[in-house]
């Protein structure tokens, strides 16, 4: 495959090009209810080109390998047409020419699992859940993604990488009355099938809470000091700031650039955030990005200091800066933008109970419920939380949404814990051009973290 | 090929579907007035279902060129699958509904970035403050086919066209927007482009409301996100499941009388219409909500199965994050509408003494969706006080439950506008809990 693609790009002589071509596996089981709605392994392929020629940049896709050659001279010819509409000019930063064959080793590879296994382990998670009384459904999800990437390009970088991503998605829906409580739990995201074995306890301990949650009332919406766990943390970084921190969205305004430029405080003194794509297990983690450009650790905040950015190739020549090898696409139907790989707060030195006792009115806020960002905007939910008073926690709530400013809530963290945990599974959206590209390699998180002035929504 | 395929698994399994698309899409994106990339997607995406001993099983490919693969991967599938003797459908549409115009097909990357450029010019009329204007023009050419073991052999091709323009709302990383798209060629009016950069005018003086129930406008595309609970509500999957509150409320008053939202992908050249949905059922114009009274679930096959009824023809793949290769059948909406009203969004305005406009919302995706509860930051909004927009509200969320604040309309927009699940007015809303620092 690799000589396959040399040649066609050696065809034409463009300035730069460069070819991915994926092939993907898929295997799901999807249990609702009791119900499989759908199980089984897909085989797909397909390719991503672009061609750079005098400062227009044009990519295309494609599925059917006979078109490479064809897709290539358009791709090619499109750039050098556009490039007399094009008045800023886009170009590459310098990269090492790499040579390189990655491979995967998990400790149990889940290709090696027959399909009745997981199936067996997935019903045996389904019945912790529908077998306690208020439980009303679930859905539970088994993917396990994994690909070869060859990526190849004109300055003589080939890449044959392997990835893979297996993970399980509980989602747990407890019923009484008119009230409906949904939690969930994420296992795995990295490559080893034996991260999803034994894990019935914390099943049975997040079906408990999802009952709990039918007697509990809904938050009241307020300005409160919050502790957020681990997982939460992981979210709120990656909503506050972690997509801030991708050049191409900073990119995105103008009047952003200078805003957000190297050296600048925008944190508290014990904040600092971390994104590295070489931990071992991580649902973001990886060698390669889609550039050819080794993936790495990068310090983003240190301090409460503005210290680095997420960069492709592209956006590191932008902004003058290092690359950082974050220039990924969700799979072969898209071009790479700028994405986190695993964004985390570093530890600090208290202890999750002396954040908590800490506070003498606030919240207690646990477990990721998605988020979103718009840059200075952010919002992210929480499955469930209690109520702080006098440092001790107090009563469950449900049904909360926090809402946040990137450049007043860093400034607000009070508090950060020595309890350091990448959260497993993982999953991120971002809007492109192309559509909605939904990566499931990215990673969060975090210690326990204690902000004030953190706005809640609910019933007033 | 896909006959070779169908004819393949004839011999080996009970039943078989297959339906695949052919996509070709290019859009043009302009950033700050000035053409930044282009890009063009062409791909085969397959879907091959089968029934083998009673059991359903389902793979995705994005080839033909190995029709045994396919059905093997497929049996594999069943044999572990769900036990659903469903009918593949056989009926052909029997109505033309117009989605294909040929000019949108002869559009070349050359074509886009005149008419991008062309927009961006028009625009400078309205745009003296030389706000940032990021603009994508894309164009698809889409084939879809279905071929099953009932005899069904059924195809159409659509030219979706759509253009959307924003401009950055300061300090952040996301437009003021506006989208508009059909399945024919057409050009963005004036009033567009000048209501865009008014909108941003308004972000130049940052203000905060008070935390309390108060007037709220929903823009068009966050009131998606409120509809959006609704689709949720009335979805085979949520019917099934007994997760809704809306099981046993069929026939009954969930919202305020003025409410008729209907499903209806047959108009012609709207951008969200299809002569069948795609497991092969044919479409056609439902009620969900008339007056207030609930009218109507959606199914696909499989939920229709299940809880005894018919499919709608909502039988998509498609979830609110994904619409790609291997996304899942599941009951969505086709082209959700509600029906516009009377009055316009300055008449609205004028009766607010303390209120906000919603524009734009974050966290649509968190909350108790099933059950209507929605609590969201507004992302980008307005202050109103005595009947005038005062400045980008900031700060603020909104929450709710849309069972009870439908009850609560005060005035419904007279101009539909495009969002995320089909279109709709802007409607205006009291009393909203509205949380803010």
């Amino acid at each position: 495959m690799l000589d396959k693609l040399e040649n066609a790009i050696k065809k034409i002589k463009g300035e730069y090009i460069d070819v991915r071509w994926e092939e993907r596996q898929l295997t799901r089981i999807i249990y609702s209810h009791k119900d499989i709605k759908e199980i089984g392994t897909s085989i797909m392929s397909g390719g991503n080109i672009r061609a750079l020629t005098r400062g227009a940049l044009v990519s295309s896709t494609l599925t059917n390998l006979e078109d490479l050659e064809k897709s290539i001279e358009w791709t090619y010819k499109s750039s050098l047409s556009s490039s007399e509409y094009i008045s800023k000019k886009i170009s590459f930063s310098e990269a090492e020419i790499i040579k390189d064959k990655v491979k995967i080793s998990p400790k149990i590879d889940p290709r090696k699992v027959s399909i009745e296994e997981k199936k067996s382990l997935l019903e045996e998670y389904n019945e912790i859940i529908l077998s306690t009384p208020g439980i009303q459904t679930s859905n539970i999800v088994y993917r396990e993604n994994s690909f070869k990437k060859y990526f190849v390009n004109s300055e003589g970088t080939i890449i044959e990488q392997e990835g893979m991503m297996v993970g399980i998605r509980c989602g747990i829906i407890a019923k009484k009355g008119n009230i409906v409580q949904t939690v969930g739990l994420r296992l795995g995201g990295g490559t080893d099938y034996s991260k999803l074995l034994n894990r019935h306890e914390e099943i049975k301990n997040k079906v408990k809470i999802a009952v709990e949650l039918l007697s509990a009332p809904p938050v009241k919406g307020g300005i409160y000091t919050a502790v957020l766990n681990g997982d939460l943390a992981g979210v709120f970084a990656h909503e506050s700031f972690g997509h801030f921190s991708e050049a191409d969205i900073v990119l995105r305004n103008r009047e952003l650039k200078d805003k957000m430029k190297l050296g600048q405080k925008i944190g508290t003194d014990i904040l600092n955030i971390t994104d590295d794509s070489n931990l071992e297990e991580c649902p973001g983690s990886f060698k390669y990005d889609d550039d050819g450009v080794r993936g790495r650790r990068t310090e983003l905040i240190k301090d409460g200091v503005l210290v680095g950015r997420l960069h492709s190739r592209e956006t590191a020549a932008e902004f003058n800066e290092p690359l950082s090898g974050n220039s990924r696409a969700a799979n072969y139907s898209y071009s790479p933008a700028v994405r986190m790989s695993n964004i985390f707060i570093e530890p600090g030195k208290a202890t999750p109970e002396e954040l908590i006792s800490s506070v003498k009115k606030g919240i207690y806020l646990l477990d990721a419920k998605g988020g979103q960002t718009i840059g200075d905007q952010f919002s992210f939910g929480a499955q469930y939380g209690y109520l702080i008073e006098n440092g001790k926690l107090t009563q469950l709530v449900r049904d909360i949404n926090i809402s946040g400013n990137l450049f007043t809530t860093l400034k607000n963290i009070i508090g950060i814990a020595n309890d350091l945990k990448i959260s497993e599974g993982g999953g991120c959206g971002k809007g492109t051009a192309e559509g909605l590209q939904m990566l499931d390699k990215s990673g969060t998180g975090g210690p326990h973290i204690c902000i004030k002035d953190v706005i809640i929504g609910g019933v007033i | 090929m896909p006959e070779k395929l169908l004819k393949k698994a004839k011999e080996k399994v009970d039943k078989a579907q297959i339906y695949w698309r052919e996509i070709d899409i290019m859009p043009v994106k302009f950033k700050d007035g000035k053409l930044e990339k282009a890009f063009r997607k062409k791909e085969t995406q397959i879907t091959l279902t089968v029934i083998y001993k009673g059991k359903i099983g389902v793979t995705y490919s994005t080839t033909f060129k190995d029709p045994d693969l396919l059905i093997e991967k497929a049996i594999q599938s069943a044999q572990y699958g769900e036990a659903l003797d469903l009918e593949f459908p056989n009926q052909e549409p029997k109505n033309k509904i117009n989605i294909y115009d040929e000019q949108i097909t002869n559009l070349t990357l050359e074509d886009l970035i005149k008419n991008a450029k062309n927009i961006i010019e028009r625009a400078k009329k309205f745009n003296k403050e030389n706000f940032q204007i990021n603009l994508i023009i894309k164009r698809e050419i889409n084939k879809v086919n279905i071929l099953n073991t009932s005899g069904l052999n059924i195809s159409y091709i659509k030219t979706p066209y759509s253009i959307h323009i924003g401009t950055p709302i300061p300090d952040s990383t996301t437009d003021i927007e506006f989208e508009e798209g059909k399945c024919k060629y057409f050009e963005i009016q004036d009033e567009i482009l000048e209501d865009i950069f008014q909108r941003r005018r308004y972000c130049n003086i940052k203000v905060t409301v008070p935390t309390k129930k108060m007037d709220v406008i929903f823009l068009s595309e966050p009131l998606a996100a409120l509809l959006y609970r609704l689709m949720v509500g009335v979805s085979g999957n949520s019917i099934e499941k007994k997760t809704s509150p809306l099981v046993d409320k069929l026939n009954t008053q969930i919202f305020d009388k003025s409410i008729n939202i209907y499903d209806d992908p047959t108009i012609d050249w709207d951008i969200n219409s299809i002569p069948f949905d795609e497991e092969g059922v044919l479409c056609y114009k439902k009620e969900i909500v008339k007056e207030g009274i609930l009218k109507n679930f959606i199914f696909d096959l499989r939920t229709a199965k299940k809880t005894g009824n018919k499919s709608t023809g909502n039988g998509f793949k498609r979830t609110l994050f994904e619409a790609g290769l291997t996304t899942p059948i599941n009951p969505y909406a086709s082209n959700f509408i509600l029906e516009k009203g009377n009055k316009t969004l300055e008449e609205m305005v004028k009766e607010i003494e303390e209120g906000i406009i919603v524009d734009m919302v974050l966290g649509m995706h968190s909350g108790n969706i099933v059950q209507g509860q929605y609590s969201m930051n507004v992302g980008g909004g307005y202050a109103i006080r005595n009947g005038k927009v005062e400045g980008r509200v900031i700060d603020a969320m909104v929450s709710g439950n849309i069972y009870e604040d439908f009850n609560k309309i005060k005035n419904i927009g007279n101009k539909y506008y495009l969002n995320f699940l089909g279109k709709s007015p802007v409607v205006h809303f009291k009393d909203i809990d509205v949380t803010c620092k």
